[in-house]
Parts: structure tokens; C-alpha cells; sequence
């Protein structure tokens, strides 16, 4: 198996204010890695580190192999790293179909010498309709890729956003509280289909939850954050023992 | 009747110059959300290179040694321009594609350092550009100052009959409007267009899914800056003559209601502005002519329609008059069922028999 | 002891500047649109004591030409506000949008005036294109002394006095400082009961009066055309730019230093480079280009989170964990 993901001993400041203290941690691939903490913690903004947008001002972050710490978040992309937002950043007035055919990497119909050709990018183009088809019916919204985004329901929005990725040829998704907004019963199914997802498509994910309940039965493995640093790590049912993350999750929080 | 023909080719002509303006800011702003609010600066850098191309050329061929912006010059020019059919069309060329390359490179480096920046000071520092360009250009010397250059050669100065070469002009920029149309048409159903689009709805979500954002809003400045060029090189050809005033931010704002007018993010609106647009100039331009000494000059009501055509469109119709259609790449095929592409069939039959009826043929 | 002229038009400057781009700073801060029709409200201002002495035919005290162009700018400015931004802002629309709906408004009400103008001159038999409004000012006073010129006094405590209830608006009273809750976080504001219509309304009545005043200002030493406003704006972008677009007093100092680069700095390069004086205009554009490349100003409207100039506050659009 192996870590996709190292993040090393990173520290952020903004102006004076230390929101990342010291974090390393680590993400095994083919997990459901859960990133927990009271508000304020840290979490988003390690996140927006590792999706590159911010520069750390010291230590490094290393995907698959290689160090992406200073790398733009496009770039990051492109090496199989995407990043999805709490609030859903789709195209609003755009159609699903098309915004999930902008997923694919290197699309040779996006350069602007070979777009006026047809020919050179339409086989590319259909094949990639046909996977979009393919992943549209997995999340069981088949039929919705002629609705504008904005038109979707806030369920379908987070399915749309949470998958945007995959056909981008993203190994390791990062998700931002995928069930916030979302109805408390529903919040199962959001995970379930995580679930189906990286079985189908042999993902990683990291995940920032906070409903406890979900993480004890979808994720492999914990980091609780306190302060820009890390409080407590392992799997779920032990970290949630530990007296020192009831505190910070009760006084914080 | 002289008269309206060589009304009608006046308006048509400037529609289609500035047709092919409002294609472009139509990509620019319609299609990726970028506030081109110095638009003329590229219009006005392609009318001068034409210019200077052109007049150098001519003076230099026929052995004249005169500064370009001089009254013999001038006065040579008078004498030369109509002999040599192919130098008139090769230099018509030439420069063409001069400046294209000179508009398009501006544009580039302008977008530069503005283009990372937010829209509120993207929109004051191009047009702050725009204007000091114009106020440089009047004081540059080689290119005639505040005056400009004269007696530019077009590329029928070789037509004797004025109505002839007015309506050949015409049908040439017209052939180039349609190229620029069918080029951004293709551009925009493509994954190009849908790419330039989600920039344009949220650039921060089409970096974080790969797409190289300042990039593509250069290599799109450029194009869009060149062919401004394009269409500027047309201008200085038509009228013969180009001085930096011609080239206030007004223009700027006269492509820009164009294109609120007539919808963002598709090109067929882009026309359709254009095309209402100039017929109120025109028709300002007319009424000035034969009432002059009206209470109010019909100049101001011009422009303070174009302020309010702006205005209102944004508060009630902010998508323009015709609307934008989803991007149409054959990913769709996949999708559409049989029933929905019955309707567009039957449109089609339909056109399709109205034409071979005009043609006089039956349709099988 | 004979005052350099380019020293008296520094300060002249100076303080027109800083009338006319305060107030710019303010009303984008606050509403963050960038207003296009801010020239027009400088114009207007001009216009006010011009068009009133002229319709009276009597010289006029500049005790009632500036409450008067003070007047005229703000409801201009309020109306603009009512008719076009607010129904914007309303429907959350994005800044670009806004921009190019104060072009259009820039454009309308521009016309308008130069329409209103023309007929008027033609009625009233004089020139209004290119004229000076008639106040009721001696030329020199003497204080301790010293003569003075009693344009530049009044212009000077004008602009000083103006500036001074301004800051003194913002910090001390509580409706200013709701103002300036407003432009640092719009949600907390509106919890606390403040009105953000009210707000808004002060804003754009303050900034267009403000900007009229300054307009009023250049009148009585220049010669005003319906082109006032526009001749100036970049100058007057600049000063804000340096402002960051956001801080007051910034905005004073670049008010210096676009004054100084205009009347200082071009007559040495005039005396020593050769370089023309019809150049002015360029150097407040660089000064503007330097601070966009060097400095961009913080949460630039927008942006892209690139490496080399992050900020935190353009990434998310609503506030995260």
C-alpha cells in the first residue's frame, strides 16, 4: 500500500496569526482518511496548502512521489490531486454534462490552434462523454446532464462536486465536509457513494467530517487537528476515547 | 439612386468593422469574463500600422523618399495609388497580417501583469492605457502626431468608378466578418469555448481543475487584440485616413453596449449588437446631416441611449437579447434522444425548402 | 520671499485631489463597486456655481456655491446609487458587472449634462463650455501680513475642513463607524442592526458631494469644461490606487505624490530631459502600473491565489472553518 500523501512538519502564518502551527501526517492509499477538528483548527487551511494555495513557510508536502508544496493549484491537478470545496464551486450556468466533461486533463480540444479542427479532438471528446455517462449513472443522476448546475438540487450539487475530480485522473481527492448542508439522514448515502467511488475508480480520500457517527463507519483512519497542530491520530474508535479530543471538541467547537 | 447605395455601403461597412469588434470583445468578456475596457487601443495600434505599412511601402516602391505624413507625401500618393492593382492588394495583405501580429502582441503584453489582478483594476488600467497611448500617439511624429496620417491607399484604388469600389470594399469586409464568425463560432463549440466559459463563472474552480487560467486568458487576448488589429487596418483602409483622436475610450464603450445589447458568451448576439448599435450612429450621424440645428444635438441622445441601453439591459435582461446556448460538441450525441433532435429536424426541412423554393428547384 | 508657482500648484492639486479621490476610496471600500461616474460628480460640482451665476447673472458668495455644489454632487451620486447600483447589489451581482453599469450611467449622465449644457448656452446667449464661474472673491488677502491669494486660502481650508469632518465622521460618530464595519465584514454588520440601504445611501452622498466639492475647487482656478471630471480620472484612480483602494489616508498621500509627479517632478524632467509637459498624464499611469505590479492591493476584488501574491481573503467565497 504506501502513503500517497505526506504532509512534513508544514507551518502556515497569516500575518502574525499561526493557523498551522506543525502538521505532518500521512495518507495511505486506497483509504478514507478523516481530518477532524474544532473550528479553527486548521483544517481548511491545510487543505488549501496541499491544493497549492497557498505556499507553506516551511516544511513540504510530497504526493505520490513528488513534492508539490509550491506548485499552483492547476498543476497540482494535473498530477492527480483535486480538491473540492465545502460550498459546491461549480460552473453555475453550465450544464452537468458540461461541467463534468471540463474534468479531463489534457484535452487536446482545449488547446486554441486544434479546437477550430474537429477532427482532431472528437474521438477524445466522445470517449470522454461516454465515461461521464458512465460516472453520471454510478452517482445516479443519469439523467440531469441536460440541467443547468444551478438548477440542481443541493444533493445532486454535492454528488457533482464531490466526483468532479475522478475523471480527471485524480488518485487522491481531498473533500471539504461533504455533508454540511446536507439533510442528517442523508448523510449515509454522501458516504456511501465515497465508498462506491473509490472502489470504482481506485481513489483515495481525505476527508473533513465532523459527524462523528459517519466517520466511525466509513473511514480507516483519523487525524484530530487542535490549533494548527495535530492532537491525536489512529483509528477512529480509539481517538474518540482519548479524553484530550473530547476537550477540544467540547470547548472549542 | 447614388445616394442611398452609397449610404448603405457607408453604414454596412462600418457595421462590419465594427461587428468584428464586438466578436471579439464578445469573446473577451462574454465568453471568459475578462473586462477588456481598452479595446480601442488595439483598434487603433492595427488602423496606424496599416497605415504606416501601407504609405511606406507605396512611397518606397515608387522611389519617393517623402516622411509619410507630409503633404507631398500626399499629393504622391494621389498620383501612385491607383496604378498597381497587386501592390494595392499585397500591401493590403500585408498589413493586414502586420497587424494583427503588432494588436495581438500589445494585447499580450498588456494582459500581462493586469490579468492577476481583480477586474476593478484590470478595467482602470487598461483604459488608463488606452489613453495614454492615444496621448502618445500625438506627439509621436513619425506616424503624423495629432494629424494623423492621410491619403492611405486601400486596395481598390486601382477601381476607377467610387461606387464600385465602395460596394467591393464592403463585400470584403464582409467576407472577413464572416471568416472572424465562423473562426469564433468553431472556437466556441468546442472543449475550448466550454473551457473559457468556466473561467468566466469561476476562475478559481477552473484552476483547481487543471486549467492553466492566466494562460488561456493571454493566448485569448492575443487573438482577440489581433484581430481588433484586423478590423482597425479595415478602418484606416475605408476612411483613407487615421488620427489618434479617432480612437477615444468612446469607442470602447460603443462595443461594449454592442455586446450587453446583444447578449454575452454567443456570437450571434455579438452581431445583432453591433448591428442596432451602429444603426443609431448612423442614423445620429444622418440626422445631423440633413437637420442640423436641432434643440438638442441628435450626438448627446446617441449617447445617452447607449448609457441607458446599458444600464437597463443589466437590471432587467442582464443575458442580452439572445440568449446563450450550452456549448455543442458532439459529446451531446450520446444524450439526446430521437424525439428532441426531431424538432431541430424539422426546422431544418423546413429552411431547407424555403431556399430550393427561392432557388427555384422542388425539394426531394 | 516669492513662492515657487510650482509649489502653489502642489498644494492647489493636493487638496483637489484629495476631494476627488477620498471620496472614490471611500465609496468603493464601502460598496466595492469601482464607480466609472465619479468624474461626472466632479463636473457637476464645477457646473453648479457656473450654471447658478449665470442664471442669476450675479457674482456669487462661495459660502453658498459650496453647500449648493456639495448638493447637487450628492444627489446625484444618491440617485445614481438608487437607480442603478443598488438594484445590482441587490441581485448579487458580480463586480464586473457593476463597473460596466457605472460606464453606462458615466456615459448617460455625461451626455445629459453636455445635452442640459448645450441648449442652455444657446438660451442664455454665453459660453458655458469653456468659463469659469463668477464668486465673490477678492483677489489677495492680507493676513499678518502677508498677501496672499485668497483662491488658494479657501481652497485649502475648504479641503482641510472638509477632510477634517470627514475623518472626523468616520471615527467618532456611530453611524461612520458602521460605515466602515460595513466595507470589513458585511455579515457582522448586519447583525448588529446596522441598516446597510442607510449605509449605503451615507456612503454615496458623502463620496458624490465630496467629489463635487473638489470639482467646485478646480473651478476657481481653472477653466471648467463638461470634460472636467473625465481629464482628471486617471490622476484621481491613481491616488486611490496608492490608497490601495482602501485607506483614507493612503489615499491623501498618493494625493501628494501624484501632485508632486505632476508639478514638480515634470518640470525637472521638462528642464532636464526635454520631455514635454503634455506628459503629465503618463507618470500618474506609471505610478499606478508600479503599484499594481509591486503592490496589488490586498483582496483585489478577485484574483487568482497564485504563489507570488496570496491573500487570504480571495480564495473562499464565504467564510470556512
Amino acid at each position: 500500500m504506501g502513503a500517497i500523501l505526506e504532509v512534513k512538519g508544514v507551518k502556515k502564518s497569516f500575518g502574525g496569526v499561526e493557523a498551522i502551527k506543525d502538521i505532518s501526517l500521512e495518507v495511505q492509499k486506497g483509504s478514507v482518511t478523516g481530518l477532524i477538528g474544532p473550528n479553527g483548527s486548521g483544517k481548511t487551511t491545510l487543505f488549501n496548502v496541499i491544493a497549492g494555495f497557498y505556499k507553506p513557510d516551511a516544511g513540504q508536502v510530497v504526493f505520490d512521489g513528488q513534492r508539490i508544496d509550491g506548485l499552483n493549484p492547476n498543476e497540482i491537478y494535473n498530477l492527480g490531486l483535486a480538491r473540492t470545496f465545502q460550498n459546491p464551486r461549480l460552473f453555475p450556468s453550465m450544464t452537468t454534462l458540461e461541467n463534468l466533461m471540463l474534468s479531463p486533463k489534457g484535452q487536446k480540444g482545449e488547446s486554441l490552434l486544434k479546437a477550430p479542427l474537429k477532427r482532431l479532438w472528437v474521438d477524445e471528446e466522445l470517449k470522454h462523454a461516454s465515461e461521464v455517462q458512465e460516472l453520471m449513472s454510478k452517482i445516479e443522476i443519469g439523467d440531469l446532464y441536460k440541467t443547468t448546475v444551478a438548477d440542481l438540487s443541493g444533493g445532486d450539487t454535492k454528488m457533482v462536486e464531490t466526483s468532479k475530480g475522478i475523471l480527471g485522473g485524480a488518485k487522491l481527492i481531498l473533500l471539504d465536509e461533504p455533508t454540511a448542508g446536507v439533510q442528517y439522514v442523508s448523510g449515509r448515502s454522501v458516504f456511501e457513494h465515497v465508498n462506491m467511488l473509490r472502489k470504482e475508480y481506485n481513489l483515495t480520500f481525505l476527508v473533513i467530517e465532523h459527524r462523528i457517527d459517519l466517520l466511525f463507519d466509513f473511514t480507516d483512519y483519523v487525524y484530530v487537528l487542535d490549533m494548527g497542530e495535530v492532537l491525536s491520530k489512529g483509528k477512529p474508535q480509539e481517538v474518540s476515547k482519548n479524553p484530550e479530543v473530547i476537550k477540544a471538541y467540547m470547548g472549542g467547537a | 439612386m447614388v445616394d442611398v447605395v452609397s449610404f448603405l455601403s457607408s453604414w454596412l461597412t462600418l457595421f462590419g468593422i465594427y461587428a468584428i469588434l464586438a466578436l471579439c470583445l464578445d469573446m473577451e468578456v462574454g465568453y471568459t469574463g475578462m473586462a477588456n475596457t481598452g479595446l480601442v487601443s488595439f483598434f487603433g495600434i492595427g488602423s496606424f500600422v496599416a497605415g504606416y505599412i501601407s504609405l511606406t511601402v507605396f512611397l518606397s516602391f515608387f522611389g519617393y523618399s517623402y516622411p509619410i505624413y507630409s503633404l507631398d507625401a500626399v499629393i504622391a500618393i494621389g498620383k501612385i495609388s491607383g496604378s498597381n492593382p497587386f501592390l494595392s492588394i499585397g500591401v493590403f495583405l500585408m498589413s493586414l497580417v502586420v497587424a494583427f501580429v503588432v494588436s495581438g502582441t500589445v494585447g499580450y503584453l498588456v494582459s500581462y501583469p493586469t490579468l492577476r489582478v481583480g477586474p476593478a483594476f484590470l478595467g482602470i488600467t487598461i483604459l488608463s492605457f488606452g489613453e495614454m497611448l492615444r496621448i502618445f500617439m500625438k506627439h509621436f511624429t513619425p506616424t503624423g502626431g495629432s494629424y494623423g496620417l492621410l491619403g492611405i491607399p486601400g486596395p481598390f484604388g486601382w477601381v476607377s468608378e467610387p461606387s464600385v469600389k465602395a460596394v467591393l470594399f464592403l463585400a470584403l469586409t464582409l467576407a472577413i466578418l464572416a471568416t472572424v464568425y465562423l473562426y469564433f463560432q468553431t472556437l466556441s463549440n468546442s472543449p475550448y469555448g466550454r473551457m473559457l466559459r468556466s473561467i468566466r463563472e469561476d476562475e478559481v474552480a477552473s484552476l483547481c481543475m487543471g486549467k492553466p487560467v492566466p494562460r488561456i486568458k493571454a493566448q485569448l487576448l492575443f487573438v482577440g487584440s489581433g484581430i481588433s488589429g484586423i478590423a482597425g487596418s479595415l478602418l484606416a483602409f475605408y476612411q483613407g485616413s487615421v488620427s489618434p483622436d479617432m480612437f477615444t475610450t468612446a469607442v470602447t464603450f460603443e462595443v461594449w453596449s454592442m455586446v450587453i445589447l446583444g447578449g454575452r458568451g454567443n456570437n450571434r448576439g455579438a452581431l445583432v449588437g453591433a448591428a442596432i448599435i451602429s444603426l443609431l450612429g448612423w442614423s445620429s450621424s444622418a440626422l445631423n446631416f440633413y437637420l442640423p440645428g436641432l434643440v438638442v444635438d441628435p450626438n448627446y441622445i446617441r449617447w445617452m441611449l447607449m448609457g441607458a441601453v446599458i444600464v437597463i439591459i443589466l437590471l432587467y435582461q442582464p443575458k442580452g437579447l439572445v440568449p446563450e446556448k450550452p456549448v455543442q460538441t458532439k459529446a451531446w450525441s450520446l444524450f439526446e434522444t430521437k424525439e428532441e433532435k426531431g424538432i431541430l429536424r424539422k426546422a431544418e426541412t423546413a429552411v431547407k425548402r424555403a431556399f430550393s423554393w427561392l432557388a427555384g428547384r422542388s425539394y426531394k | 520671499m516669492e513662492i515657487p508657482v510650482e509649489l502653489l500648484n502642489t498644494i492647489w492639486y493636493i487638496c483637489v485631489y484629495s476631494l476627488m479621490a477620498i471620496p472614490l476610496t471611500l465609496s468603493y471600500r464601502i460598496s466595492k463597486v469601482l464607480n466609472f461616474a465619479h468624474g461626472v460628480y466632479v463636473t457637476l460640482g464645477a457646473y453648479t456655481a457656473i450654471l447658478m451665476s449665470a442664471a442669476f447673472g450675479v457674482k456669487l458668495s462661495p459660502f453658498l456655491a459650496v453647500p449648493a455644489a456639495f448638493l447637487v454632487g450628492a444627489s446625484i451620486s444618491v440617485l445614481t446609487d438608487m437607480m442603478v447600483f443598488s438594484p445590482l447589489i441587490r441581485r448579487e451581482s458580480n463586480p464586473v458587472t457593476l463597473m460596466i453599469a457605472s460606464m453606462g450611467a458615466w456615459i448617460f449622465i455625461k451626455n445629459a449634462f453636455y445635452a442640459l449644457v448645450d441648449i442652455l448656452q444657446k438660451r442664455w446667449m454665453t459660453s458655458l463650455f469653456y468659463t469659469s464661474p463668477n464668486i465673490d472673491l477678492p483677489a489677495q488677502v492680507a493676513i499678518a501680513g502677508v498677501e496672499l491669494n485668497t483662491r488658494l486660502l479657501f481652497v485649502v481650508s475648504l479641503s482641510a475642513i472638509s477632510l477634517f469632518l470627514l475623518g472626523y465622521f468616520l471615527t467618532k460618530t456611530r453611524l461612520g463607524m458602521a460605515l466602515r464595519a460595513i466595507a470589513d465584514n458585511l455579515d457582522l454588520a448586519q447583525i448588529s442592526g446596522i441598516s446597510r440601504e442607510r449605509v449605503m445611501l451615507i456612503t454615496w452622498l458623502v463620496s458624490g458631494g465630496l467629489a463635487a466639492l473638489g470639482g467646485f475647487a478646480l473651478s476657481l482656478f481653472t477653466y471648467v469644461s463638461p470634460e472636467l471630471g473625465d481629464q482628471m480620472i486617471l490622476q484621481v484612480f491613481a491616488c486611490s490606487v496608492i490608497g490601495g483602494l482602501t485607506s483614507i489616508p493612503l489615499t491623501f498621500v498618493g494625493a501628494v505624490i501624484i501632485s508632486s509627479s505632476e508639478n514638480i517632478l515634470i518640470v525637472f524632467l521638462y528642464r532636464y530631459l526635454g520631455i514635454e509637459l503634455s506628459f503629465r498624464p503618463f507618470l500618474s499611469f506609471f505610478a499606478l502600473l508600479s503599484v499594481i505590479l509591486i503592490r496589488p492591493p490586498a483582496g483585489a476584488g478577485g484574483g487568482l491565489p497564485y504563489r507570488f501574491h496570496l491573500r487570504g481573503l480571495s480564495i473562499q467565497k464565504k467564510s470556512d472553518s
